[in-house]
């Protein structure tokens, strides 16, 4: 079967990208053709590009000046500590297709998080995990759209709701009194691996004593080990869009939920606050 | 607090052990790197920075700019720690795709391309035995048995423009090839690493710590 002529154009372009980038229309020419070709490797040729180049470097790698070392060192502390990076201008203002990159950093760098290890927690927690994967199915959500306001994340999650791969589910809520009376929805592509949370009515936190956090369950994994969704805050107007920050791959998200965690989340969740879930049809 | 539902008879039974970040049954150093920890940092520097030094050096001669440029490629590192899955790529190769997204750039910030090196062919070592000294991930050793498989000259421009940084239009210059044979000879030559690392994913030993 021969590809369709858009199709060969992408390779074409991704290819080029892959050896040489590409120039500010070829960029844009690219991105409209990845947001139409559904769940696509887009970056296969950049890893076997990468492959080819370690593959042709000399048996003995060149040592790093010690004086190199020590400032990469000094950057990791840095940046640890939660410290801004800019580009130091190599060789002029960054262009698009670093901006773009799929592997390159947010244009904010996000916060480190610390997580704190937790005790086990007893075995009759985790039935509140059981307990919100059943009710998934017995709340029947109404939700009716809300007007939220326009705003670039906003328009960001629209742009990724209309996509053909994306997933559009609501929260439901448990029996927590965190969650009641919120509304909202979750928005994800496993393709894109890029989601959008959106609440309306969970009530604002303060961060300095505990913090939302998502769990995305795959189904690709144990369901005793979601993947951190990333940690979060509501502001006072309870109103809020959340980039959705998955810390591993996802192949194939099957459930959303939202705990409420101690300042920085937590690696291992004792599931005594669960406040939502949204469970992928 | 604690409902007694049954699981809906469409998923599994949890079992009664806790809920841990996947990351967290055996964390590679990048994984650790997006959890903060300090130590990791000093051993994803210890493990790929002469890698990164390597890579950036071939095609930088410029001494400071290219220290500049590995110093670029490592907080993107970090920054994107979070993002690294090791079902798709091991850490070395994913650290090489930023290293070489970097240097693109780069080169076309700065508006020219490597100085033309003609190429030996015992220039390009991608023997098992030397690939093993260091780690470049499974990807590399892949990469090196589909260079293998190449004619000669395939294999020479497809080094000249991933390792060199050559232009496609410099490499028709410098082998006297036409410029459109260049590309499809380039490529197919990516095309076939790109089969071959898709039928082997990395191993799990090479992306634990």
């Amino acid at each position: 079967m021969s590809a369709r002529p858009n199709d060969e154009r992408l390779q074409e372009l991704l290819f080029q990208d892959a050896l040489e980038g590409l120039d500010p229309c070829e960029r844009a020419e690219l991105d409209g053709l990845l947001t139409t070709s559904g769940s696509l490797d887009a970056r296969g040729f950049d890893r076997a590009a990468a492959a080819v180049h370690a593959a042709a470097l000399p048996e003995k790698l060149d040592e790093v000046p010690a004086g190199l070392r020590a400032r990469l060192s000094q950057d990791a502390a840095h940046f640890l500590q939660g410290e801004e990076f800019h580009d130091r201008d190599v060789a002029g203002p960054a262009t698009q297709a670093q901006a773009d990159s799929e592997y390159d950093s947010d244009p904010v760098p996000a916060p480190v998080t610390v997580f704190d290890k937790y005790p086990r927690p007893s075995a009759m927690a985790y039935l509140g995990w059981v307990a919100a994967a059943a009710l998934l199915f017995l709340w029947a959500s109404t939700w009716n759209r809300s007007e939220f306001t326009s705003t670039e994340l906003d328009m960001d999650r629209a742009s990724l709701a209309a996509r053909a791969d994306a997933v559009v589910v609501p929260w439901s809520v448990t029996d927590d009194e965190g969650g009641q009376g919120t509304q909202g929805d979750v928005v994800w592509s496993d393709a894109e691996q890029k989601g959008y949370m959106r609440f309306e009515g969970l009530r604002a936190n303060d961060p300095a004593r505990e913090q939302y956090q998502l769990w995305i369950f795959d189904a690709a994994r144990s369901e005793d080990h979601p993947v951190d969704g990333g940690v979060f805050d509501v502001p006072a107007d309870g109103e809020v869009i959340v980039e959705i920050d998955p810390k591993l791959g996802v192949s194939e998200a099957s459930l959303f939920a939202v705990t409420l965690e101690p300042p920085g989340g937590v690696v291992v969740s004792s599931r005594e606050r669960l406040l939502l879930t949204a469970a992928v049809p | 607090m604690i409902l007694e539902a049954a699981p809906p008879p469409t998923r599994r039974r949890r079992s009664h052990s806790p809920i841990v970040n996947a990351s967290e049954q055996q964390p590679s150093i990048l994984q650790r790197v997006a959890e903060g920890d300090a130590r990791a940092v000093e051993e994803c520097l210890d493990r790929y920075s002469a890698l990164v030094w390597t890579l950036v050096r071939r095609q930088l001669p410029d001494h400071g700019m290219a220290e500049d440029l590995v110093q670029d490629v490592f907080i993107d590192v970090w920054k994107s720690a979070a993002r690294f899955d090791p079902k798709i790529s091991s850490e070395a190769n994913f650290i090489g795709v930023i290293a070489r997204r970097r240097l693109i750039d780069c080169n076309r910030r700065v508006g020219r391309r490597p100085e033309v090196q003609v190429i030996e062919e015992d220039e390009v070592s991608t023997s098992d035995q030397g690939l093993a000294a260091v780690d470049r991930g499974d990807e590399a050793r892949v990469a090196a048995k589909a260079l293998d498989k190449l004619k000669p000259e395939h294999r020479k421009i497809l080094v000249m423009s991933v390792m060199h940084g050559l232009s496609h239009s410099q490499i028709a210059q410098t082998t006297g090839m036409p410029l459109g044979t260049v590309k499809s000879h380039l490529r197919r030559g990516l095309e076939k690493v790109r089969a071959l690392l898709d039928s082997s994913p990395p191993s799990v030993s090479e992306v634990r710590p």
